[in-house]
């Protein structure tokens, strides 16, 4: 479904050249969720971005359903917005306050010129489908709750019918009791319409449970891939490992009985990254040479791949 | 205690939801004016407008006097119950005057924020959405047009068309919605990062829908208020103009001709003076206080 | 209850807005003892912050404050003996650091008012180093020059843990100390307090929606809803017999542990509104189990052991 190599996006800023996201390559197939995850500044949200084109990629191609769109106008982008699309974190950000719910969800289907006559009965399926009522249509966001927001964000990026969406981190903003709601709208959507998610978050066990695989970033670059039960039970890279090693576990006993790898020092600047391994300043069993090799995603086997050489 | 049995028996989905009390539903504007109404002096100064706005349309139509009718009987009669404002050195109706000013001065500050907002906001607009060296050249002819004071313009455009109206018209035509643009631009430089115009990006939605249908849209509340500040401004501007006699001319009257006329007479009549700088400061205040209350109402934390 | 050095008792805040009265606390009661580690956990809107400002007599002047009893060490915490304790006895620690940091200051200079204003005996400028030191901002000498931009947002946090504890307080509140922070930074922050409680034996009140950061660092734990208390209990009592319908949904609407992909159980609907509050119990609406009297009163809480309550009217029922 979609296929993305070597891909690179620097940004320009004041103190130098940002390297959001160094020589990524990733693959989704068709009706699977890829999970895409990492801290904050790794570059997880700008590699979403720039897969759907939002900006323009400096390196690597990207394929999206066997054509290369990595370059292409956003004119000729037009047609393949129809078929990807993103529902975003902040759903009081989202939604334009000025416009209904459903002038929200209707809009797509006016830029994508589907048939005026079914836009009103598309919006209340949609709205069903995401289960918010038809009378809805008529409201403001800011009269719905978080939770009910971000489902008229899901119907915005179902109402072109799209193959695939980019969820960019659609439950961190989310109460606990809602982010369940939310997680399984969209797994019944994934069945019932046959998508394909490409999902980034930060929170680790929810990527568990929604993700076939999962991808983790570290500063640019992905440094392990694995199908998602097989990450998080045998983790390889020592980043991996300290970041499952922190997440909390709701469970005291259990809470009480591991053991956390702590991560030494803060994230180095984006802007400035370390040389050779991008990790080796903060990496527990970092060896010498880890400051001038490269590492390269290498098979590990089962389908698990680590980009440190000495695991 | 004591319960009754049927006390703990399950609630079905209807009395569930029957707990639900849905708010009732709003528009944004709506929201903004249940706001603005609870502010006093807004609503003062809603009031103070519109009733200047009666007085300038029908007190001139009503009176028995026309604003240039002469009659040296009356030279410079006190105020009384014939003439309410009292005359002036000619024996003119001051009252009539001063509401006949009142068209003026109104059409100068409405005309002057009709041009603000189309020009103002379409140039800010495109300069902040663009972006990059368009905005960089944009922002650059705003620049030079605003650091040429009003003053250069009219003495300028006099050369040319003469004193009078039209080229204080013309004046505030070229200068005046060059702060427009610059708040305009700054808004939509804010507005265009946001997640939901993103959204209608990754939809697909081209320039000018994004443009008109999600930034502009939400830029208004804070265009209505620098509007809102600007009427009062270009009102002082006209009447500073016909003041120094680069605007209005006799017999035509405007706040700024009535007080300029007056102030020959101060010391003999002040209530010649009062009249005419009591409206410019009644309007100006009144704007004010509308500006003040609608900037409060627009604030951006909705119902809680 | 001698040991309890936090003790409040039916507390109420209500809330004047453009919209209504807002009732953010309806009837909340908790203490805290010395050196133990009280949970709040809740969702937004379920007043669980709102609580904890009302006890640093931080509501501001819309707030309107009720309790029968509020006192600390066994004293009455009226409003001007709250100022004399603030940032001394009790200390607060916020989720978001930077706004809590005067940016045009170095951190050390804030520091020092800090210790300043609570008449610090000694010197001042070896206790920065020392507390600075302590929370891992090192070589401390230099960074205390630094202005806060220069930190990063852990670092950031660990400055506001250092100046919350700088004066010993007997008791930290943290509110949602973490959430603006990645996990591994998360790990670090939690750790760094718990090594600073078992130093000095300070109790906290740790305020958080993140229930896997309740049951790793939490010895009591109070749930709330809607500006009420739905279950209290010990952490164990909380995450292995919970009793409320509310606690049971919470926990079962995050994934499990062990990684199934077992469909998740939410809580349906939507979170209340706090401007027209639902005459009973908050829970009513979303509660699987509601009952008709849930529609127009809450029970007092039953007891299930020494530590563990619950208020809920199947509890009545049993």
């Amino acid at each position: 479904m979609l296929e993305v190599t070597d891909l690179t996006k620097y940004f320009e800023t004041p103190s130098g050249k940002l390297h959001a996201c160094e020589g990524v390559s990733l693959n989704i197939n068709k009706g699977e969720t890829l999970g895409l995850v990492g801290e904050s500044g790794c570059g997880k949200t700008t590699t979403g971005r720039t897969i759907i084109r939002l900006y323009e990629p400096d390196e690597g191609r990207i394929i999206f359903d066997g054509h290369d769109i990595t370059h292409i106008t956003q004119h000729e982008m037009l047609p393949f917005r129809k078929k990807m699309q993103m529902i975003f974190q902040d759903p009081y950000a989202s939604l334009n306050p000025r416009m209904t719910a459903g002038d929200i969800i209707r809009e797509p289907m006016i830029i994508h010129r589907l048939p005026k006559d079914e836009h009103t009965d598309r919006v209340n399926h949609l709205l069903k489908l995401v289960g918010l009522n038809s009378e809805q249509a008529g409201r403001y966001p800011h009269e719905f709750s978080g939770g009910q927001r971000q489902r008229i964000g899901i119907a915005r990026a179902l109402a072109a019918e799209p193959e695939m969406i980019i969820c960019d981190e659609p439950i961190s903003a989310l109460d606990v009791s809602i982010q369940a709601q939310i997680v399984n709208i969209l797994e019944d959507l994934q069945k019932s319409l046959g998508l394909t998610y490409l999902f980034v978050a930060h929170d680790l066990s929810m990527v568990r449970h929604i993700s076939t695989r999962v991808a983790v970033m570290y500063l640019g670059n992905i440094v392990e891939t694995a199908e998602s039960d097989e990450l998080y039970t045998h983790p390889l890279h020592p980043y991996t490992v300290s970041l499952l090693s922190s997440v909390p576990i709701p469970d005291p006993d259990k809470s009480a009985a591991r053991q956390i790898i702590p991560l030494k020092g803060e994230i180095p600047s984006a802007v400035n990254p370390p040389k050779g391994c991008k990790f080796h300043t903060r990496c527990p069993n970092a060896k010498p040479e880890c400051s001038s090799l490269k590492p390269e995603l290498e098979d590990k086997g089962s389908n698990h791949f680590c980009a440190c050489p000495f695991v | 205690m004591n319960y009754n049995p049927e006390d703990f028996l399950p609630l079905t989905p209807e009395e569930k939801s029957s707990a639900e009390i849905m708010r009732p539903s709003k528009t944004y504007w709506a929201d903004v004016w249940s706001r603005l109404k609870t502010d006093r002096l807004a609503v003062i100064g809603l009031i103070t407008i519109t009733v200047i706005m009666l007085l300038a349309v029908f007190a001139p139509m009503l009176s028995r006097y026309a604003y240039d009718e002469m009659d040296f009987n009356f030279s410079n009669d006190p105020p009384g119950f014939t003439h309410w404002f009292g005359c002036d050195r000619l024996g003119r109706d001051l009252f009539v005057r001063v509401m006949y000013g009142a068209r003026i001065s109104l059409a100068v500050g409405f005309l002057a924020s009709f041009i603000e907002l189309f020009i103002g906001v379409i140039y800010g607009g495109i300069s902040g959405f663009k972006g990059g060296k368009v905005d960089d050249v944009m922002m650059r002819i705003v620049d030079v047009i605003y650091s040429v004071p009003a003053m250069i313009y009219v003495i300028l455009l006099m050369v040319v068309v003469g004193p009078g109206l039209k080229s204080i018209f013309i004046t505030l035509g070229i200068s005046y919605w060059a702060p427009m643009a610059r708040m305009v631009r700054a808004e939509v430089m804010r507005l265009k990062n946001e997640e939901f115009v993103i959204a209608a990006r990754v939809t697909g939605a081209s320039s000018a829908r994004i443009l008109f249908r999600h930034i502009i849209p939400n830029a208004m509340g804070a265009v209505l208020v620098t509007l809102t500040f600007s009427v009062p401004g270009a009102i002082f501007t006209e009447a500073f103009l016909s003041f120094v006699g680069l605007g209005v001319n006799a017999p035509m009257a405007s706040w700024g001709v009535l007080s300029s006329d007056a102030v020959e007479a101060l010391a003999v009549y002040p209530y010649q003076l009062f009249f005419p700088a009591a409206a410019i400061s009644i309007t100006i205040l009144a704007f004010n206080f509308l500006g003040d209350g609608l900037r409060d109402a627009l604030d951006p934390k909705l119902r809680k | 209850m001698n040991d309890e050095i936090l003790r409040v008792e039916n507390l109420h805040i209500t809330f004047t807005t453009s919209a209504g009265e807002v009732k953010a606390l309806n009837g909340v009661s908790f203490g805290v003892k010395r050196g133990e580690v009280l949970g709040i956990a809740g969702e937004s809107g379920s007043g669980k912050s709102t609580a904890m400002l009302s006890v640093m007599g931080l509501t501001g002047e819309y707030g309107h404050v009720h309790a029968d009893k509020m006192t600390f060490m066994g004293e009455e915490l009226t409003p001007e003996r709250v100022k004399v304790l603030r940032g001394k006895n009790i200390s607060m620690i916020f989720q978001d650091p930077m706004t809590s940091l005067n940016p045009v200051l170095s951190v050390g200079y804030q520091l020092e008012e800090a210790l300043k204003r609570h008449h610090w005996e000694g010197s001042i400028r070896e206790r920065v180093i020392d507390i600075l030191t302590k929370v891992g901002i090192v070589p401390a000498e230099q960074r205390m020059r630094d202005y806060p931009h220069e930190f990063s947002g852990g670092q950031r946090q660990r400055i506001m843990t250092a100046m919350s504890i700088a004066c010993n307080p007997e008791l930290l509140i943290a509110d949602e100390p973490t959430t603006a922070l990645d996990v591994t930074v998360q790990a670090q922050i939690l750790k760094l307090l718990r090594e600073l409680r078992s130093s000095s034996g300070m109790s906290m009140i740790l305020i958080t929606h993140d229930l896997g950061v309740i049951a790793g660092e939490a010895d009591r734990v109070i749930v709330m809803y809607g500006g009420k208390i739905m279950e209290e209990g010990t952490v164990r009592e909380i995450f292995n017999e919970a009793h409320h319908p509310y606690t049971v949904g919470l926990l079962r609407s995050v994934p499990k542990a062990d990684g199934s992909h077992e469909r998740l159980i939410p809580i349906e609907g939507q979170p209340p509104d706090l401007l027209n509050p639902p005459k009973g119990c908050p829970f009513v609406k979303r509660c699987p189990k509601a009952m008709k009297i849930c529609l127009s009163q809450q029970p007092e809480p039953s007891t299930l052991s020494e530590t563990h309550k619950y208020s809920c009217w199947l509890g009545v029922k049993n």
